[in-house]
């Protein structure tokens, strides 16, 4: 579904990933930890096709086709939804009707018809009854004076209406009490299927207690330098990252 | 009066010679004025005033004047006429009423609505209403130190006129729509209005004036709001001037005790466009808003000029301007407050913001504070600032393509404007005018 190749890429000049490899299959979630600075946002972003993130080098095919050369509203009409890390406000557009201009221009890039009123409100009520959110928040402008977890929250719930094949959580737990955290994995749990797959950015390995991942990868200096199973992420929990600097060492020579 | 627009005459040779027609003022007095106003000349960038905004080549052009008989066809009359709003509608065409296109039904008892000109013949037949009316022109306006108005009441054919009673509750807005067809050649006109309300009335206002043809042309216009005790006034004026017409406007509201009056002018095309108002703040409680909404594109100049007088106390005032600037537009805001020495505890604001959408855009703002009382709360701000990059990314991360996302984002901007707007029947129709101005941009 996903497959990331030697990917290069700079912010203002700067290169952050060096080199990255990943492939992700249907239906699974990949976490991927690892410490302050080395490429884990950087790479949600250059996934989402953010401005101002150069890709250098390197290759990332998404259903077959080349995804680095798609606008990011492709992108999101190809399945691809970025749960932001700073989620924006933006006053003056309220939440509902950017949520149904958006799911229409992805229906529409689909080939799909538009969805009517009624069910798309159908369509909002059992969302938020799914994550038990106040619907007074979907009436306000996007993200307007909401709170953090208010924010992450909406996140999630704008996941569930678009129904993306790729989630792209840029550390969506960060800042969120277990409530909150508990309305995130639900999120993500109620999507799993064969036909849905995630990249979950972490600092933290106890979202990974709800969200459940298929594999953990561990960031450093731009490249992956460990993969491996759920157990991998406790071990981090216990261990931290001081190891890195040596096995990124390592990498680096060996190359 | 010439029925076919006559000869061509530049400004200066208009004033110099003016028609001795029947307009809304006397003759001794148009001759006076007209004098005045050659005297004084027309202001140019080296006034202080003036600075930023040029009435390029207005001297020199030789421009007509009067009606010309054309009137204009049935998509522009609906152009500058709300979508779905009952109203009282009053059509000027190069400064003249056209009666046929009007449309005004019942009013309540005592409210007078019309051709100034009409009122000055009534308030000579003794009626005693039209004479109360006509005592307030030129009060507001200045015409001895305010150089365009002292033009506009001496080249002025006919104005648009409303005298409410005190204690009536107009039922629906009244529309003065003011048309310039410059097909026949430069025109030169002079769009008039005369409101008075009296104590505990209460109105909504509208004006549309646009310019069509290929002919540039100056609209010269005036508006004057007189508020009794307690009045309610909600003013909306739409501008939509033709990519070579230039436009002076000069508001004036003077509010009595308690009085409320809120104005909003939305300024969406023109080649040059200027808009002056004073608020005047002259009992104590009285609250007034000047609200300015600015989208304009292509050479489009568009410069407002406030100027805020308290001189009551406990009184309080609120201006605020957005400005969209897309191609090679500007958009300058002066803003002035003035708060005498006896007007304490007064309250002013101002805020200016300014979305410069392309790096020839360019947005000018200045706020003049003078304020002589002590127990004051008083603040401006003014930012000026492009299309948000994150809110622009996010907004296509969901799906939403770039143009629409853009639009999206400057119609949010522009929003916060129309929810200023109190006439609730109103902001649909200047909800889809933005819609349909960001259509045509795009």
């Amino acid at each position: 579904m996903l497959k990331i190749q030697d990917l290069h890429a700079s912010v203002a000049g700067k290169e952050i990933l060096k080199g990255l490899s990943l492939e992700i299959g249907p239906g699974e979630i990949h976490a991927i930890m690892g410490p302050n600075g080395s490429g884990k946002s950087t790479l949600a972003n250059v996934l989402a096709g953010r401005e101002g993130y150069e890709v250098t080098a390197g290759s990332v095919s998404y259903l077959g086709r080349n995804l680095l050369d798609r606008e990011p509203e492709e992108r999101a009409g190809d399945g691809i939804f970025l749960a932001f890390q700073y989620p924006v406000e933006i006053p003056g557009v309220p939440n509902l009707y950017f949520l149904r201009m958006a799911l229409n221009a992805q229906r529409r890039h689909r080939g799909q018809p538009e969805i009517s009123a009624e069910d798309f409100l159908r369509l909002i009520s059992e969302k938020l009854k799914l994550l038990h959110l106040d619907d007074a928040l979907q009436k306000r402008a996007v993200n307007e004076g909401f709170s953090g977890g208010e924010k992450k929250r909406n996140e999630i719930f704008q996941m569930l209406i678009l129904e993306p094949r790729l989630a792209l959580l840029d550390e969506t737990d960060s800042g969120l009490d277990i409530d909150a955290l508990k309305v995130v994995s639900d999120g993500v749990n109620a999507l799993r299927s064969p036909e849905f797959s995630a990249v979950v950015v972490t600092h933290y390995q106890r979202l990974l207690d709800h969200i459940v991942p298929d594999k953990v990868h561990v960031l450093a200096g731009g490249r992956i330098v460990r993969s491996g199973g759920r157990e991998l992420a406790l071990e981090l929990e216990r261990d931290g990252y001081s190891w890195i600097g040596k096995e990124a060492g390592s990498a680096e020579a060996a190359r | 009066m010439t029925q076919d627009n006559g000869e061509a005459r530049t400004l200066v040779d208009w004033l110099r010679n003016p028609p001795l027609h029947a307009g809304f003022l006397p003759t001794e007095q148009q001759l006076e004025l007209a004098h005045l106003a050659g005297g004084m000349g027309l202001p140019g960038t080296r006034d202080e005033a003036w600075r930023y905004t040029r009435l390029a080549g207005v001297e020199g052009d030789r421009l007509l004047l009067g009606y010309g008989g054309a009137v204009p066809d049935t998509a522009q009359l609906q152009s500058l006429t709300p979508e779905g709003v009952a109203l009282d509608r009053l059509v000027m065409v190069n400064g003249r009423i056209v009666p046929e296109l009007c449309e005004i039904g019942a009013l309540p008892d005592g409210v007078g609505f019309g051709s100034l000109r009409a009122m000055r013949r009534a308030a000579e037949q003794g009626l005693r209403e039209a004479s109360l009316l006509l005592e307030h022109l030129d009060l507001l306006s200045r015409p001895r130190e305010r150089v365009f108005s002292a033009i506009n009441s001496t080249l002025g054919e006919d104005a648009a006129a409303l005298w409410v009673p005190a204690g009536v509750h107009l039922p629906r807005p009244v529309l003065v729509i003011s048309a310039l067809l410059s097909h026949a050649g430069p025109i030169l006109c002079q769009p008039r209005l005369l409101v008075v309300m009296g104590q505990d009335s209460r109105a909504t206002v509208l004006e549309a004036q646009g310019g069509f043809g290929e002919g540039a042309y100056l609209s010269n216009g005036v508006s004057e709001f007189h508020l009794e005790a307690r009045a309610r006034l909600e003013h909306v004026r739409v501008q939509r001037d033709s990519a070579t017409g230039r436009r002076v406007s000069g508001t004036f509201l003077q509010l009595k005790a308690d009085a409320r009056a809120r104005s909003h002018t939305y300024t969406l095309s023109g080649r040059t466009v200027r808009n002056e108002y004073r608020l005047e703040l002259v009992e104590p409680g009285a609250a007034g808003e000047i609200n300015g909404l600015s989208l304009v594109k292509g050479e489009s100049h568009v410069d407002s000029h406030t100027h805020v007088s308290h001189v009551a106390p406990d009184c309080r005032s609120l201006q605020s301007f957005r400005t969209i600037l897309a191609e090679r537009s500007r958009g300058i805001f002066t803003g002035r407050i003035q708060v005498a020495r006896e007007a304490q505890r007064t309250d002013a604001v101002q805020q200016c913001a300014a979305m410069v959408l392309s790096p020839e855009a360019r947005a000018v703002a200045r706020p003049q504070l003078e304020i002589l009382a002590d127990d004051v709360k008083c603040t401006h701000g003014a930012t000026v600032g492009s299309l948000d990059a994150n809110s622009l990314f996010y907004l296509r991360s969901r799906g939403i393509p770039g143009d629409l996302a853009r639009r999206l984002l400057i119609h949010a901007f522009c929003s916060a404007q129309v929810g200023r707007v109190r006439a609730g029947d109103m902001v649909n129709p200047l909800d889809r005018l933005i819609t349909r101005t960001l259509a045509e941009h795009a």
